[in-house]
């Protein structure tokens, strides 16, 4: 028995993730500004000369569909194993998956002719006769575009075995072989014996009332169709066979009118056949174009990042029940893509560890360093690639980020109110494998009151096995941390030299007492 | 020989005896164009048989349900039985109580043989089979070429004898079971047994025979029937096809798809006919009949004969419409349908309704016994004259189904001279739905029916008489006591013998010591009455007969019983929805009054519930 044409590009046994994904998304793109890294994955990247530029305008296809896979995390090591390979085969065969992406965005645009937007409305559709020509040629024109991705697939050579890609195109030559694709051509040319003519025959017994009844199909043939009949071929062979025995004219107007109809009930029976087939294909296409669209967009990122000269790496993901994380050459790519800088770097070597604290000099880079953990841990957890030399973590079901709003600075009670009234938002939501990120939390309020507030809440996602990444002011919360602190806590301070220049790297280091905002002052005012 | 699909959802048929024995379906006309009154001929037997124990006749003024219907909340449970077959209209039958304990008595005896799943499934079979061929007669009477309505003839022929064959089995299979044919017989299958050999003699009868093997051999000729049509252009070609062709397009769609079939999807193997909604024959088919009848020349002759052999002329009376649409008053009906076979196709949805009922309550885990009557055989079962053990909530449980909190069940008795249960306790205990119980284990039990408890033992009452307070009622002081007592008259003055009486929450309206006063007297007199009751009350003197020593005697006193419903040990906020025999709970006033409009608690909880539960 033939089996199913998926698409499969993504995930190595589904479609599409059922799972919604991470809870709090709008905050995440928020908090990590995210937007910059959707954008450059939706913005094709073209040579001008010796540098590649980047066409001004996103895709919006791309830019939704990397912005709604990149928020979805692959928990499995298996799993995202399966699409850290696609994604390097994709990076390898550009071309490919632009070609891929067209050939999906052409099936986009057969559904929108057809009027159908939504898979609802998709399933709905089969009943009157304009919406059966429509399923027919929408049908046709998916098989066109199956027969184009089998070519495209088959003509890229050297693509090697063990990724999605090289999966589809022999799921293409198993369950779309030659015979197979051969004998539905056969029968979509028959049906044309509906739209452009030809002869239909039926089997027919006598009911309830004389009405027809037991009615079987016994023959359609298209009058166009070469592959059919071949006494059928010529306009003389059908004439003659009208003249025979027991042929009638149909002079009544409504018997004509009939006569059609029971053509339509032919042919809708004859789809009906092809509609388990139909939807095959448009749940292909479905999960194709969300697959080939996001394939474009790790494509298109890395060249973009490519082009400004910054490296990157595939991460590896640590074994499941191990904590911590490793890695060097970490920097935030957003800032980077904005500004076409190579940013300051950053390496951490915390094995084994849950919590960690970040204090230090304002504009030290604190707040850089939380976000590019940050992204990265989400462009790993989707199997892109990571704006790291080396990054090896672990896998979080959730990501929250609580930062402080830059847009509401004033100081007043309604703050700490909505400030803890996103903290229960997160509380409500989060689990043991969760990674929480504050930045600045707590500061609304005076410090005292901020430390015991965040002590309490720390303590208390620490202690439930939550992972919390912590930047803070909070001197007395952290150095109260710090005295009691465990085995699986890191301790981090911007970097400042002796000569007060402060380099943005983040250290190892207890929480000193000062931020060093005398430092600006110095630096701004002057002593 | 070819069976045509089984036709469902042909709407319901009443119908009446008239005068010179015919009977008159009125069939309720959708949208279609169908004559409103069709009429059968037939002759009239001599000796009439019902399988309810009563004709027709007895439920046909019997419009409204009972008055105690709502009460009871038995409409519901009704509801719920008829949906069971609801291609029929059963309501008149559950509206009229049996008034001979006989007729009870074998009921129940006809219930039980149905509870044989085999002869069940038979009957549903036969059941099937008369609506077909009901719909066809009426196809019959409205079809207009001649062709066509000669086939429906044939058509309905076929379904009513594969009806009456179907039937003959359920009666053989009833003789199997018991040894002879004698009186013993009769009683153990209920009425069935009664038509088992009625049943018998219409089969064997030459009429019948004749019809049937006419019928057999006539539609073997037309399903046998085979021709090829094609289509090219404008231009037909009809031949027939006599079985050699068998090129089926959809075998190739088969084998390119035959995971299609593998994984049970729906995939059609046959086309539909696109004209299968009307029922006449079209345009198109006519045209390719007219063909074919030239090819055909014998059968379609014999088809004729068999019209005129098996149909008769009937007058029937015309209504206006039917006059103004120009219809004849003569009229060709099927000359083969026996009357007794119609009655019985329709008494017997009852029994095939309720054992379907039945069967879905049992499957929920809750018991249906059929009542013991004091007039049977009197063996000791160490049971009280009037008892009922496990009495439950049939409406509650329906409502609630399978999943949720289990219905209570209770159990009730009357020893010695006790005549009435006076059931206090507070609010949302579960009183009403206590007296509710019992009345529906009575008035199912009279009908013959099994009761929704383990265990029923009761007089063969003359009647059952609710009186419930209509909460609704937007009334209140002497309008709502006026009410009331309005509706309490007619109660208390017509003889009804002996009654079972269901008395819930009399006069609340009224001063208490008044209603204790007029409660009093209420009870006393359908005592007086030799009748059985339950009284649900907060007034809790009236649970205690001795108190005010004046108003009655000992005797009195003995007659009243004092049942509470109860609540948790521990937390007095929680209902445990039982009720048993003690004496009412001295309760504070001020908790009484809290009580009375409904601000404890657990009760402002559950109001609350929704509120809270938005925010």
């Amino acid at each position: 028995m033939r089996g199913k044409i998926h698409s499969y590009l993504l995930y190595p046994d589904m479609e599409l993730a059922q799972e919604a994904g991470y809870e709090q998304k709008d905050e995440l793109i928020k908090d990590l500004n995210l937007k910059v890294i959707f954008q450059a994955a939706s913005r094709p990247v073209w040579k001008a000369g010796d540098s590649l530029k980047a066409v001004e305008k996103e895709d919006f296809y791309i830019y939704d569909t990397v912005k709604r896979l990149m928020l979805v995390p692959v928990l499995g090591r298996e799993a995202l194993r399966y699409r850290q390979e696609v994604v390097k085969s994709a990076l390898e065969h550009p071309e490919l998956i632009k070609h891929l992406y067209e050939t999906g965005q052409r099936a986009e645009k057969l559904l929108a002719q057809a009027g159908i937007r939504g898979k609802e409305q998709r399933v709905r559709t089969g009943a009157g006769s304009g919406e059966v020509l429509g399923t027919y040629e929408l049908l046709c024109g998916f098989v066109g575009l199956l027969k184009e991705i089998k070519l495209i697939l088959e003509a890229e050579e050297g693509l090697s075995a063990g990724n999605g890609l090289f999966d589809l195109r022999m799921r293409l030559r198993e369950n779309y072989d030659d015979d197979f694709a051969a004998g539905l051509d056969v029968i979509l040319a028959d049906m044309e014996f509906f739209t452009k003519g030809g002869k239909s025959s039926f089997l027919v017994g006598v009911g309830a009332g004389m009405k027809f009844d037991c009615i079987a199909l016994h023959k359609i043939r298209s009058a166009s169709s070469p592959a059919g009949d071949p006494k059928a071929v010529s306009v003389g062979s059908i004439l003659r066979h009208m003249f025979k025995a027991g042929t009638v004219a149909m002079t009544e107007e409504a018997v004509v009118r009939e006569a059609k109809q029971f053509e339509t009930e032919a042919f809708r029976a004859v789809l009906a056949w092809l509609m388990p087939f139909f939807e095959e294909l448009a749940e292909f296409f479905d999960a194709f174009r969300v697959h080939a669209a996001f394939l474009l967009g790790c494509v298109q990122l890395a060249e973009r990042m490519k082009s400004i000269g910054l490296s990157f790496s595939f991460p590896s993901v640590r074994e499941k029940g191990e904590t911590g994380i490793r890695f060097a050459g970490l920097y935030e790519p957003g800032m980077a893509i904005l500004m076409r800088i190579h940013p300051v770097s950053n390496a951490l070597d915390a094995d084994g560890c849950r919590l960690f604290v970040v204090t230090g000099a304002n504009q030290g880079g604190k707040s850089t360093y939380l976000r590019s953990l940050g992204i990265a841990q989400i462009m790993m957890q989707c199997g892109m690639f990571v704006p790291a030399a080396r990054f090896e973590g672990c896998l979080y079901r959730n990501i929250f980020t609580h930062f402080t709003r830059r847009e509401d600075q004033s100081m007043n009670s309604g703050r700490l109110d909505e400030e803890l009234r996103r903290m229960d938002g997160i509380v409500r939501h989060v689990t043991r494998d969760s990674l929480v990120l504050l930045n600045e939390s707590f500061a609304t309020t005076t410090e005292k009151e901020g430390s015991v507030i965040a002590m309490e809440l720390v303590s208390a996602l620490y202690e439930g096995g939550v992972t919390v990444g912590m930047v803070t002011h909070l001197l007395a919360f952290a150095r109260k941390l710090y005295a009691g602190r465990e085995e699986s806590m890191v301790f981090l301070s911007a970097q400042r030299r002796e000569d007060g220049t402060r380099t943005y790297r983040m250290v190892e280091q207890a929480p000193e007492n000062t931020s060093f905002g005398l430092d600006l002052y110095e630096e701004l005012i002057g002593g | 020989m070819r069976v045509p699909a089984m036709r469902k959802g042909r709407g319901f048929w009443k119908f009446h005896m008239e005068n010179e024995g015919g009977l008159c379906y009125n069939v309720p006309v959708g949208n279609e164009e169908r004559p409103q009154i069709i009429e059968w001929g037939f002759v009239m037997e001599q000796e009439n048989l019902w399988l309810l124990g009563y004709p027709e006749e007895f439920y046909e003024k019997a419009v409204l349900a009972p008055g105690f219907f709502v009460d009871l909340n038995m409409d519901q449970v009704v509801a719920q039985i008829m949906a069971e077959r609801r291609e029929y209209d059963l309501r008149k039958y559950f509206n009229r109580m049996p008034e001979d304990f006989s007729v009870t008595k074998k009921r129940q005896e006809t219930l039980r043989v149905l509870s044989d799943t085999e002869l069940f499934d038979r009957l549903v079979r036969f059941s099937d089979h008369m609506q077909c061929a009901r719909g066809y007669a009426a196809d019959y009477q409205a079809a207009e070429r001649e062709l066509c309505r000669q086939k429906f003839l044939l058509d309905c022929g076929v379904q009513y004898a594969l009806a009456v064959s179907v039937l003959s089995e359920v009666f053989s299979a009833i003789r199997q079971k018991t040894d002879g044919f004698d009186g013993k017989t009769l009683e153990a299958g209920g009425f069935l047994g009664a038509f088992a050999k009625k049943a018998g003699s219409y089969t064997e009868g030459e009429e019948y025979r004749d019809f049937c093997r006419d019928t057999e051999s006539l539609s073997g000729e037309f399903g046998n029937m085979r021709f090829r049509v094609e289509f090219a252009g404008a231009r037909m070609r009809v031949v027939p096809a006599d079985g050699e062709e068998t090129g089926d397009y959809f075998d190739t769609l088969r084998a390119l798809f035959p995971e299609n079939e593998k994984e049970g999807r729906v995939v059609r193997g046959q086309l539909e006919n696109p004209f299968g909604a009307k029922k006449e024959v079209g345009e198109l088919e006519f045209f390719v009949l007219t063909a074919c009848q030239k090819k055909y020349p014998d059968s379609f002759l014999r088809l004729r004969g068999y019209e005129q052999k098996h149909s008769v002329q009937k007058r029937r009376e015309l209504t206006v419409q039917m006059r103004e649409k120009g219809l004849s008053a003569q009229v060709r009906v099927p000359g083969f349908f026996a009357e007794w076979v119609l009655v019985f196709e329709q008494q017997l949805q009852v029994y095939l309704a309720v054992e379907l009922f039945m069967r879905k309550v049992r499957k929920l885990g809750y018991p249906l016994t059929y009542a013991v009557f004091d007039r049977e055989g009197k063996e000791d079962t160490g049971k009280n004259p009037v008892e009922f053990d496990g009495a439950y909530d049939l409406a509650l449980l329906l409502k609630q189904g399978s999943g949720k909190t289990p219905v209570v069940c209770n159990d009730a008795y009357y020893a010695g001279r006790e005549r009435f249960l006076v059931v206090t306790g507070p609010n949302q205990g579960g009183k009403t739905t206590f007296a509710r119980s019992l009345g529906q284990i009575v008035y199912l039990a009279k009908m013959g029916f099994a009761a929704p408890c383990s265990y029923a033992g009761m007089p063969y009452f003359s009647g059952l008489v609710t009186h419930f307070s209509v909460e609704e009622s937007l009334e209140t002081g002497r309008g709502k006591l006026k009410e009331e007592l309005t509706r309490l008259a007619p109660m208390m003055n017509e003889k009804q013998g002996k009654c079972f009486v269901i008395l819930n929450e009399l006069f609340t309206t009224a001063a208490t010591y008044d209603a204790y006063i007029m409660g009093k007297r209420v009870m006393e007199h359908f005592i007086g009455q030799d009748c059985f009751g339950v009284y649900v009350t907060h007034i809790q003197e009236l649970a205690d007969g001795k108190e005010e020593g004046k108003a009655c005697t000992e005797v009195q006193a003995a007659r009243i019983v004092s049942m509470a419903a109860c609540v948790d040990e521990r937390d007095s906020h929680i209902r445990t929805y039982r009720i048993v025999r003690r004496a009412p709970e001295g309760v504070g006033y001020a908790y009484a009054l809290v009580e009375k409009y409904h601000l404890t608690y657990p009760e402002l909880k559950e109001r609350l519930a929704g509120v809270l539960r938005d925010n």
